[in-house]
């Protein structure tokens, strides 16, 4: 019952939307339709750029320079080198793991935090909303070197450890920020209802709260995801290890001191980019859906 | 034990519970060094499409001899390799061995080893003086020490596009002036198509030198007296000789003899205009020429080389390329040994051969670049040439002058390109400049 | 965050301070376990070498002469204030600031309500859209460079048009090295970087608006364009609030992009606080300047955060 009534919350509001007789031309579906082919085209363009340059020979990157769109001696050698000179696979599990781990433990851990903050009153209560906030202001540059000599005490520099609990910290304070918006608009009542019947609160939270918030638990586990994904100070300056190597670090050592392999970054940007893009294409869905429910109430 | 990264005190136990007799003895020992095969981490910040190659070349042809030794090879991306270096030095996770980028820095923060005592003079006597002085820093007891081995090297020259040069009319020179080089790169300019010469006037390393050759080569010097003597003396920058230098080598671009791209050339669009035939003139040292010679051929276009054009005080030219040494992880781990024959393989005739051979590099020994794949080949010969003409020209007491060169110059000859700042200004900026970034390392500059 | 600051105020003050701790841990005890976690993590990875960083702004931290810190107290503040490369700073700090969220914010915005709209493939060009959130910061920078080349893709386009024949900027004009349009160039990367979280979070937000609002309004004769500015704007001013404070504090301190663009240059073109706080600690190795650097930005931050906050409490207060 409770489920089909916060279901029908999130999903009766797609269909809100204006609607326009089919049978009619009208200038503002046409409008609609010219905006979006231009806004897909300035998203794409910069893509189909690499995708292209990915396939050229490095002597066409020096002769065209990204000019035009035409390969003369199309080749897949920019690939081949990317897995064969650069262990490109293991970079690509290496950010997939850490990505994945900081996903699921930081939603995990934030959504606890943020149901505390959703439901209970005490004291500490604005002080820890503000730390939260605080940390989204903190320059990097200011904490690598102590992070770094710590991670260094505790022998984590050079393990996934390092990243992990770096990026864990980096999202979290988001995560329970943006859960916390979320259980806010659970009514309480549901819980309440629950407890009645001889539920703990924690209980009502597992069994009741948790279920009911499955798409804004996967938009937080997406959210930091791609902040894992994205990540390259950290990465560069804990880890040295070429089979600890991320994504990005990787394609950093393509742009030497004093020449670029442009085929070889060209690929290494599609390889890198592709599948999460056609990811983000399949689970856009629930990412607005969880937004939808939960960051209105910020 | 606990100082250790937890990598090495995991094969160092792993060592210990297979060969715990042997360990007894300490790991320094022939006995030892048989029994357990010990991994040291070399670590590179440069990456050249072929040096991947060159590397492993170098180690198959060690691992024959030193079949006890296993090395893994540690890549940081060139733009982060100051910033992670220095981190790493802050808490001893250095890695064992490697360039040696900014000697003076590594030995001011005490990373590195002094390598005096290990090498012979027979060994020294291999190379130019001049780039021993390069591997060479004050260390932290006030005095001058060798801390690398030099394995490649390099000067500044100026690559030409001798297709375009026959177009033009324009012949090879083996000497030229500053005056001439104006005036080739004139002749050589077609307006919306084809520009002179390509230059990268900004961003870390070689721009900023290249920018010093032109200062240089009309007379400008850091300090009046020998750079390498390591006692401090006054900075003479300021001056108008180092004027006249920035200025002429500005007025290329102001003329628009010049890319367009040369004040902030992130993306080494030099690079590709010179071998795009876009600009028939490129100024830069012998860092792809395998693969420029490769585009050129793919172009139809002929490659050749100059030298440095002279100005009034000669041509002086950089000695390029890098040592490697030995960094302090190595001593807390005891392998300073091992590393030693592991840096001076590669540093050896043999070593130095088969890893330039691999990526087009020159060798740094006298007697390597004697082979005829150096010495028989025109476009070498001419960075030969150059390099015969090397000048040790960062005074060796400054420590940290590299870093400070490589943080102020490029904004402020970016100002004087872009017009916003005149070359006398910024000849007094980078003069007061480098005296205040000296002071602030500790370095007690006298005032003239 | 409205709440939290208003139900500290509503928090009556103990009498005995040690017992009343003791109860109050006692009584919200779930709370603050279920906190605990969170708060780990945060103190020892965020805020511990925050105060750390804080401390040695205080101190000469060289990376080139370790063993010696001699503290300073506030001379490198005065140092960094009195720097005319400051003023400088500040300045491009706040133009790449606003100037990248402004233009997120109005592309997120005009994205949000176009896919918003009753339209075919409204999935896929809703996760089209989002793509480039998923693309890294450095990759991004990489990507746009090469289309901003002197003979790259934006110039043939600006030439094929006929755009250079204005005289404005020449048809090989190297936009990164020009000092009046590096930091343009800079913000339309960020802006296609950057712009759709904004839509998301937009998007989001304008589903939660009842429909029978502009069914009424279309009832009483409202074109779509007034009920967007009557009806969909103010429903959502929260979250529109909300989305471009973080994007202030995101971008603000973001220096990916500008580090791997420009470096801050032409001339300090593009040279703000963070950036110069990077160039401080790695290359000069001024940790200790830096780190004041830091502060500085921390504190620009908290006063933009509490100003936000107060104009957020006064929207939900109205609503």
């Amino acid at each position: 019952m409770a489920a089909i009534r916060t279901q029908s919350l999130a999903q009766a509001k797609p269909t809100v939307q204006v609607r326009a007789p089919r049978f009619r031309f009208s200038w503002q579906q046409a409008l609609t339709y010219a905006l979006l082919a231009l806004l897909v085209a300035l998203v794409l363009v910069p893509f189909l750029w690499m995708l292209v340059g990915s396939f050229r020979p490095n002597y066409e990157h020096m002769q065209r320079q990204g000019s035009s769109l035409w390969i003369e001696h199309p080749t897949f050698e920019n690939y081949q080198r990317l897995f064969a000179e650069y262990d490109f696979a293991r970079y690509f599990l290496n950010s997939t793991f850490v990505a994945l781990v900081t996903a699921t433990f930081a939603t995990s851990v934030s959504a606890f935090a943020g149901y505390s903050l959703a439901r209970f009153r005490f004291p500490g209560h604005g002080l820890v909303g503000f730390l939260i906030l605080t940390t989204q202001m903190l320059p990097t540059v200011a904490i690598i070197i102590p992070l770094f000599l710590w991670f260094k005490r505790f022998m984590l520099i050079d393990t996934y450890w390092a990243l992990l609990i770096a990026y864990n910290a980096f999202a979290i304070p988001f995560c329970t920020w943006m859960l916390r918006g979320f259980f806010s608009s659970i009514p309480p009542e549901l819980e309440e209802a629950a407890q009645v019947d001889g539920a703990s609160q924690l209980g009502a939270f597992l069994k009741i709260v948790l279920p009911l918030s499955a798409p804004g638990l996967l938009a937080t586990a997406i959210f930091s995801f791609i902040l894992a994904w994205q990540e390259f100070l950290f990465a560069v300056t804990f880890t040295s290890r070429a089979d600890l190597r991320t994504l990005t670090v990787g394609i950093a050592s393509m742009r030497g001191k004093d020449v670029i392999d442009w085929g070889l970054l060209n690929a290494g940007v599609v390889v890198t980019t592709i599948p999460l893009a056609i990811l983000f294409v399949l689970v856009q869905r629930y990412l607005v859906q969880g937004l939808t429910a939960g960051a209105i109430k910020g | 034990m606990s100082m250790l990264p937890s990598a090495n005190r995991r094969q160092i136990l792993k060592g210990a519970l297979g060969t715990a007799g042997a360990v007894a003895l300490g790991s320094r020992t022939m006995t030892a060094a048989r029994a357990q095969s010990i991994k040291l981490v070399n670590v590179e910040h440069d990456s050249r499409p072929l040096d991947n190659a060159a590397y492993q070349a170098v180690y198959e042809a060690f691992r024959e001899q030193n079949p006890d030794i296993e090395i893994e090879f540690q890549i940081i991306p060139w733009e982060q390799a100051r910033a992670k270096m220095l981190t790493l030095g802050q808490s001893n996770s250095l890695p064992d061995m490697g360039r040696m980028q900014w000697p003076s820095e590594y030995a001011a923060a005490d990373m590195v080893i002094a390598l005096d005592d290990m090498v012979d003079e027979a060994t020294l006597a291999r190379f130019d003086p001049i780039i021993i002085d390069q591997a060479s820093a004050i260390g932290l007891d006030g005095t001058k020490h060798l801390y690398g081995l030099p394995w490649f090297a390099g000067a500044a020259a100026i690559l030409v596009n001798k297709t375009h040069f026959d177009a033009a009319g324009l012949e090879l020179k083996d000497e030229w002036t500053t005056d001439e080089f104006t005036a080739y790169a004139k002749a050589l300019t077609i307006p919306g198509e084809q520009w002179g010469v390509a230059l990268d006037a900004a961003g870390v390393g070689d721009p900023v030198e290249n920018l010093l050759l032109a200062v240089y080569a009309y007379g400008g010097r850091w300090v009046a007296g020998d750079p390498v003597s390591p006692e401090p003396e006054s900075i003479t920058f300021n001056s108008p000789e180092t004027i006249a230098g920035i200025t002429w080598y500005s007025s290329l671009f102001w003329d628009g003899l010049a890319v367009p791209s040369a004040p902030t050339d992130t993306y080494k669009e030099r690079d590709a205009n010179f071998q795009s035939g876009k600009a028939a003139m490129e100024w830069q040292g012998p860092w792809s020429l395998i693969e420029i010679q490769e585009n050129f051929e793919k172009a139809g276009f002929e490659l050749a080389s100059m030298p440095l054009p002279k100005g009034p005080a000669g041509n002086p030219d950089w000695y390029g390329g890098a040592p490697t040494g030995i960094y302090r992880a190595a001593e807390q781990r005891d392998v300073v040994e091992q590393a030693f024959q592991w840096i001076s393989f590669l540093s050896s005739d043999e070593g130095q051969k088969l890893y330039c051979k691999t990526n087009g590099m020159i060798p740094a020994s006298l007697e390597a670049q004697k082979d005829p794949f150096w010495s028989e080949n025109n476009l070498y010969k001419g960075y030969l040439t150059a390099m015969s003409n090397a000048q040790v020209m960062a005074p060796i007491w400054a420590t940290g002058f590299v870093g400070i060169l490589d943080d102020i110059v490029p904004p402020l000859f970016q100002g004087v390109l872009t017009k916003q700042l005149t070359p006398e200004d910024m000849a007094a900026q980078v003069q007061d400049g480098l005296i205040a970034g000296l002071r602030q390392n500790g370095v007690e500059v006298p005032t003239s | 965050m409205s709440s939290t600051v208003s139900m500290r105020t509503a928090d009556p003050r103990p009498a005995s301070a040690f017992r009343h701790v003791r109860r109050e841990l006692v009584r919200n005890r779930l709370a603050y376990l279920f906190l605990l976690p969170a708060l780990l993590v945060l103190a020892f990875v965020n805020l511990l070498p925050m105060v750390q960083g804080a401390a040695m702004s205080f101190q000469i931290y060289n990376l080139f002469r370790p063993g010696s810190r001699p503290f300073v107290g506030l001379d490198q503040y005065r140092g960094l204030v009195a720097d005319p490369l400051f003023a400088k700073a500040f300045v491009n700090t706040w133009y790449y600031t606003i100037g990248s969220v402004v233009c997120q914010f109005v592309l997120g915005l005009t994205a949000a309500v176009l896919l918003n709209q009753k339209i075919r493939f409204q999935g896929i060009f809703r996760g089209i859209a989002l793509i480039p959130w998923v693309v890294p910061g450095a990759l991004a920078a990489m990507m746009f460079g090469l289309l901003f080349t002197s003979a790259g893709l934006v110039n043939s386009i600006l030439n094929a048009i006929g755009f250079s024949r204005l005289g404005l900027i020449g048809p090989d004009h190297a936009w990164l090295s020009d000092t009046s349009t590096a930091m343009p160039t800079i913000i339309i990367t960020n802006m296609w970087k950057g712009f759709p979280f904004f839509a998301v979070m937009f998007l989001a937000a304008m589903q939660t608006i009842p429909s029978d609002l502009y069914e009424a309004a279309k009832i009483d004769g409202a074109s779509p364009v007034r009920s967007f500015f009557d009806i969909t704007l103010p429903s959502i001013r929260p979250t529109l609030l909300i989305t471009s404070l973080l994007g202030i504090l995101w971008t603000f301190n973001s220096i990916d992009l500008i580090y791997i663009l420009t470096s801050g240059g032409p001339f300090y073109a593009t040279l703000t606080l963070p950036m110069w706080a990077y160039q401080q600690a790695f290359g000069r190795g001024f940790v200790g300047v830096a780190s004041a650097l830091a502060v500085i930005i921390l504190g620009l931050m908290a006063a933009v955060a509490l100003i936000y906050l107060a104009i957020y409490q006064r929207t939900i207060r109205q609503d």
